[in-house]
């Protein structure tokens, strides 16, 4: 049945054709607890704002097999609908269904951290990111060069948001270490020279990021094709900045 | 809502294409689309309501949005729901005064295809919040 509408059916079609959902339609009306059948059909809403369409799709997934879907909706809703508190909740369910997992290149701690950190909750983001490395390290401080550097950039923002200058610098120098082209990594830590009055750093980082975002470097995340990510710059928070 | 309908100036095609198939994204983070919208809708009467205010639209193929616009609303939690007109409109306003929108390109050329983009405003107890995509 998933064979002969699934993967020889809509996956061989455009999801943007009627196609992908006729194949999806006739999947769930002969067999209607698939829980792939409803992720899938989701796909082309999600990607285009009709989350009154999506997100019950997406529940749908998640009731049939909390095991596999849970922590991808909680992606959806950090990144995709910036639903922060109800990502953190799927998150931690999926932490309890499916321990120390991972979503789209990345723990289930990184993604609480970056809700808790856009919520403001910052102690809280603290705690999901220092477990995030330590995860990605197996606790191993030898393995540091293992450590995400997106991990690394939202830790230096969240010091950054929390005003210590020392610490946003340590962690954004860490994530140039292993991308010095990372656009974002750059014009904060920028930010971060300008709060100490240090402008040549400050322009030079500034110059550095105008040339990566001009090269088409990003902050390196599959979904930034349909989505900012939080904290994701343009070429004119660049130029403004240059200009006050 | 707005329902006039503008059509394409010649010889700019529709063939289904969304935003990101051609890396069309709007060119300004959310962010920076945050701070412009909470601007320009900061003199004007306190809403209420929370949840996803959605335009979906078309650009041309000179980088202008037609005003044959789709606007989809729901609450916090995806439910539908209807935020006030005089809210709607304003955001609409705003809308209108985006102006970076992308030409369509295939392999860094411009190409006269249209294509389907959209902007949510992410609205908590009547304020904008976030901005998506």
């Amino acid at each position: 049945m998933i064979d002969r509408y699934i993967n020889n059916g809509a996956l061989k079609t455009n999801y943007n054709g009627p196609q992908w959902q006729l194949y999806l339609d006739s999947i769930i009306k002969i067999c209607p607890n698939i829980a792939i059948a409803y992720q899938l059909k989701a796909i082309p809403f999600i990607k285009f704002g009709d989350y009154a369409t999506a997100m019950p799709l997406e529940d749908k997934a998640v009731e049939l097999d909390p095991q596999n879907w849970t922590a991808y909706r909680g992606f959806l809703k950090c990144i995709f609908t910036k639903d922060y508190k109800g990502s953190i909740i799927d998150f931690q369910n999926a932490q309890l269904l499916t321990p120390n997992g991972g979503e789209m290149d990345h723990t289930y701690l990184f993604f609480e951290g970056l809700c808790n950190l856009e919520l403001g909750n910052y102690n809280k983001a603290v705690e999901n990111f220092r477990q995030d490395i330590f995860i990605q390290t197996k606790g191993d401080s030898a393995k540091e060069s293992d450590i995400h550097y997106n991990t690394s950039f939202y830790f230096g923002i969240l010091y950054y948001e929390m005003n210590d200058n020392k610490k946003a610098k340590e962690f954004l120098l860490k994530c140039l270490r292993k991308y010095k082209q990372h656009p974002e990594a750059n014009f904060y830590l920028a930010m971060v020279y300008k709060r100490e009055k240090n402008f040549d750093l400050m322009h030079k980082y500034l110059k550095i990021a105008k040339e990566s975002l001009s090269k088409n470097y990003s902050l390196n995340e599959d979904n930034t094709i349909y989505v900012n990510y939080p904290h994701q710059i343009s070429l004119n928070i660049i130029i403004e900045e240059e200009m006050k | 809502m707005d329902t006039a309908f503008s059509s394409l100036p010649f010889p700019c095609e529709d063939k289904n294409v969304m935003y990101y198939q051609i890396g069309a994204k709007y060119p300004e983070s959310s962010l920076s689309i945050l701070k412009h919208a909470q601007a320009f809708t900061s003199n004007y009467n306190a809403f209420s309501g929370s949840g996803y205010i959605t335009f979906r639209f078309i650009v041309d193929c000179t980088g202008k949005i037609l005003t044959r616009i789709q606007v989809l609303q729901t609450d916090e939690n995806y439910k539908k729901y209807y935020f006030e007109k005089g809210f709607v409109n304003l955001l609409y306003a705003f809308l209108k005064k985006m102006d970076k929108w992308e030409i369509a390109r295939i392999n860094d050329r411009e190409v006269p295809l249209a294509y389907h983009a959209f902007i949510t405003f992410k609205i908590q107890n009547g304020k904008i919040v976030n901005i998506i995509p």
